[in-house]
């Protein structure tokens, strides 16, 4: 799979490459072209991410920031070269003239309309450089009004129109944009119906705790038994009995894409709480709780993968059945008990999200399943490792899935969830009987369950494309070592707090090469909740343990907390940080900071890094680390040149200076101290120029050699 | 987003208004700073930037908030053109307008993406940015050497009004005294010379 990685970060390069790139089509759509040689799809699978119609993506292109379009056609050549027409979004950035003082937003993007050039284009498939996560926000009555939540995950929002013609901003979407059927330019409405499940579940969270979800496939002899507790999600799921559907709907509702890997089928979760006092709570469990299918064969077959999991803190006892039940194929069970510790969340009182991963490799039933639970703990994230050792609290899982393959497709999904002992008993009757019928010896499905907190389950979402690429570079890592823990970066738009995994040193390391965007680091957020200690006493203390680094080369725009994000992001250390603030003698040019780290080991590392490997900043700054250690203060006051006294009068000056409220005045031409004062701005006009001249050159010397660096 | 726009341009009207006062005496307070800068304008914050890694023979810098531009401005044009002392004399004081950077709570500029990307030795740019690391060291070397030679400069200088000072209080206290103890005025009865001071009494 590295190579298909490989594959994806070359192909932004050149797309000569792309066979190395996983390409699956998806439904077809329609024939056209003159000779009908053309074939229409709906969706397509490009490595390992699913795009559909009308979804929006980022496409590549040279420089920071790539363009961001619709899908409005996809089609294959008869040529086998594979197309998609992209209708544009315009950040404003890039009509700034047109928008004159029209106040946008810092995420606000502009969809194109009207005609002309600039309102789509056709391109290369492979052009397609990620998903982006672009939410409608208009209060047009006929859109999908988003959550507060979706608005804050999005990686961009918009509301209006640019038109490509007249150069204008429409504030109202008529009924077509650009030859565009408005209701493709508004929300889909799947992702409302994702919500009602979530409220669903929220809602139902003192009824009946355990739920039965069912997902038919098309074929399946078996009849579909609906639940009417669950009947908006079973609805769904009748609907979307292709399993492929199901998989989109998931992944549109609940921001999962960007872990898929390869034909996956998803099927969303039901949440059980119990215990749960807050309603909130549910609601956010709910909603960050993904399941992950995997499926190493192909489209056709159906990995199974269910659904969240909410333990609660005060009792942590949490059973879960899935049992995939089969036409007439060999059945395996697994059974299995997972400890994990249910972290308390800062506000909430406790949230889990689960995040299940099954694989299903070939047809050889081995069902693995990678649980992967994601808590949430208030701190640092160093300690959020693998949780199954830790005897504090546990969720047992009594996973019995039973599995069946056969012509794929055919498979009944049941899925069962409940957080309580005793829900258990009562509405676990069947499917335990099943389990115990199957027999417990039938367990042969290598099943690893990796507990890991996740912040949130948003996290998953897809934000700039590359990063999504890292993430699943870890995703698949963690499976092949079984047991590692997922790295995710956290995109920390909203306001929630979000904590991100642990991430080994040696997983950063992997990001090397690729871009990543600074955002700011989730801890940034939960210390609102703690009074952060006065930076000169930060900065004190980390002196004295040697732990204080001096960042140089800095963009000197660049504020403190931008740099502990950058810092965060790069090595995963926390630290607190200071610009140098600019003086008189500053280089304009360049920045400085002070970071100060908690330990000598944490700063050792990150100085190791940054000295060993190379960090380029906005690809034109490498950072410069080294250690430092603060002049020590003497206990007077330090001496200053050229304010003086004549000695005799010293002691009385002294006096009278204590004495004195202001002591300012504007010398008079006739004085020696006028005179004097001259001289010294003469010294000071001198050493202004020496300053410019020394900066200047500097520049000069640095742009020089920047002009070599290859990739700008 | 907006907010975050709108906190940003009253940041940039804030720097607008405030002037950054350097060279100042380690006696300076923020009160002595105040009352110095108050009859030119109102004073609404001064703010000591700290001087963390240069020597503390720097003179310091602080950042004054002013009520409006305008007064900035006044206070910049009228602090330059005449020697302006704070707390001592006679090293005047300088002041300019003050720049973002200047500022310890700036916010974040809305808008700004950094991008970072981790190099490794294959990297057919690392060669370069290990010479763009050297050279950002060896600048930062040169602007140390810079200050150490403006603070000897400083010292020099200081050094050399000194010595003209005591001079000058020597002499101004030997003709005190002549004067004082009545020398003067007799040397001048004997040499008929008109004395001023004499003259007066």
């Amino acid at each position: 799979m590295a190579l298909v990685e490989v594959g994806k970060e070359e192909s932004l390069v050149g797309l000569d490459k792309d066979e190395e790139v996983e390409f699956v089509w998806g439904r077809k759509r329609g024939i056209g072209g003159k000779r009908k040689e053309v074939q229409f799809y709906e969706s397509f699978i490009y490595d390992g991410v699913e795009y559909t119609l009308y979804d929006c993506v980022y496409m590549h292109k040279e420089g920071e920031h790539p363009y961001i379009g619709k899908i409005i056609k996809i089609w294959e050549n008869p040529d086998k070269s594979r197309k998609v027409k992209i209708q544009w979004f315009f950040r404003s950035t890039e009509i700034l003239y047109h928008l004159k003082d029209v106040k946008v937003a810092e995420n606000e993007v502009f969809l194109a309309s009207g005609e002309g050039t600039g309102l789509a284009n056709v391109n290369p498939l492979e052009a397609i450089a990620g998903r982006c996560n672009v939410i409608c926000t208009s209060e047009d009555i006929r859109n999908p009004q988003p959550s507060d939540e979706e608005v804050k995950l999005a990686d961009y929002v918009f509301y209006r129109a640019f038109d490509v013609g007249t150069c204008a901003i429409l504030d109202k979407m008529i009924d077509k944009v650009g030859g565009l059927d408005v209701k493709y330019v508004f929300n889909r409405k799947d992702s409302e119906k994702a919500s009602h499940v979530l409220k669903f579940a929220s809602d139902k969270k003192d009824n009946k705790t355990a739920m039965e979800y069912r997902a038919n496939g098309e074929s399946s002899g078996l009849k579909p038994q609906n639940h009417a507790k669950v009947s908006h999600l079973l609805g769904k799921s009748d609907v979307d009995g292709q399993s492929s559907l199901v998989r989109q709907d998931v992944q549109r509702d609940t921001n999962v894409s960007s872990v898929n890997q390869e034909t996956v089928k998803e099927v969303n979760y039901v949440p059980g709480e119990k215990n749960s006092h807050d309603l909130g709570v549910a609601k956010v469990a709910g909603k960050s709780s993904h399941l992950v299918g995997r499926n190493d064969v192909d489209a056709q077959s159906s990995p199974i993968r269910e659904d969240a999991l909410h333990g609660d803190a005060n009792d942590s006892q949490n059973e879960q059945q899935s049992t995939m039940k089969g036409n007439d194929a060999p059945v395996l069970v697994v059974n299995s008990k997972i400890a994990t510790t249910i972290v308390h969340n800062q506000n909430t009182s406790s949230e889990e999200n689960a995040l299940y991963t099954v694989k299903n490799d070939k047809k050889v039933n081995t069902l693995s399943i990678e649980l992967l639970v994601a808590g949430e703990r208030g701190k640092p994230s160093k300690d959020l490792g693998i949780l199954d050792d830790r005897p504090s609290k546990r969720i047992k899982v009594n996973g019995s899935v039973t599995l069946s393959e056969d012509k794929g497709g055919d498979s009944v999904q049941k899925f069962t969830v409940c957080t309580n002992d005793k829900e258990v008993m009562g509405t676990g009757a069947t499917p335990s009987e099943e389990r115990k019928k199957s027999g417990d010896s039938k367990l042969s499905g290598g099943l690893d369950k990796n507990m890991q907190n996740r912040n949130d389950g948003a996290a998953l979402d897809i934000r700039p494309p590359k990063k999504a690429i890292i993430d699943s570079v870890k995703v698949k890592e963690d499976r092949d070592r079984g047991n590692m823990s997922i790295g995710k970066l956290v995109d920390n738009i909203g306001k929630l707090p979000k904590l991100s995994a642990g991430v080994s040193p040696k997983e950063v390391e992997r990001m090397g090469g690729k871009s990543f965007i600074i955002t700011r680091r989730p801890i940034a957020e939960s210390s609102k909740w703690f009074e952060a200690p006065p930076w000169e006493e930060v900065l004190q203390t980390s002196n004295l343990e040697r732990a204080l680094i001096l960042l140089e080369n800095l963009n000197p725009e660049y504020t403190s907390g931008e740099v502990e994000d950058i810092i965060w992001h790069a090595c995963r250390e926390n630290c607190t940080a200071k610009m140098v603030q600019r003086t008189a003698f500053s280089s304009p040019y360049s920045g400085r900071a002070l970071v100060a780290f908690k330990t000598r080991e944490a700063a050792v590392r990150v100085s190791k890094k940054l000295t060993e490997g190379c960090l380029m900043v906005s690809n034109q700054r490498p950072l410069v680390a080294s250690f430092v250690t603060l002049p020590k203060t003497e206990g007077n006051t330090p001496s200053f040149a050229g304010h003086l006294c004549v000695d005799k009068l010293r002691l009385q000056s002294q006096r009278e200076m204590k004495e004195a409220v202001s002591t300012s005045h504007c010398s008079q031409p006739n004085t020696i101290e006028h005179e004097m004062g001259f001289e010294w701005r003469l010294l000071q006009s001198r050493s202004d120029s020496w300053w410019n001249r020394l900066y200047k050159q500097q520049k000069d010397e640095l742009r020089k050699i920047a002009s070599e660096l290859k990739r700008k | 987003m907006e907010s975050l726009m709108k906190e940003y341009a009253a940041f940039e009207e804030k720097v607008k208004r405030t002037i950054l006062i350097d060279s100042l005496s380690p006696a300076a307070t923020e009160a002595v700073v105040r009352a110095s800068l108050d009859q030119f304008g109102n004073v609404i914050q001064v703010k000591f930037i700290p001087n963390y890694l240069e020597p503390k023979t720097v003179g310091l810098s602080a950042l004054v908030e002013l009520e409006n531009a305008d007064q900035a401005k006044t206070i910049i044009s009228e602090i330059s053109s005449s020697s302006f002392m704070i707390c001592g004399m006679p090293r005047p004081v300088r002041a300019r307008a003050a720049e973002v950077e200047m500022f310890d709570d700036r916010p974040i500029k809305p808008g700004r993406k950094i991008v970072c990307r981790w190099l490794d030795s294959s990297d057919p740019d690392f060669e370069v940015t290990e010479k763009i690391k050297h050279l950002v060291s060896k600048h930062a070397e040169e602007a140390k050497f810079c200050l150490k030679h403006q603070l000897e400069e400083e010292e020099n200088l200081a050094k050399k009004q000194t010595e003209i000072l005591n001079a000058a209080y020597k002499k101004y206290e030997l003709i005190d005294s002549v004067v004082g103890n009545r020398v003067a005025e007799r040397l001048s009865e004997r040499y008929r010379v008109h004395v001023a001071n004499a003259e007066q009494h």
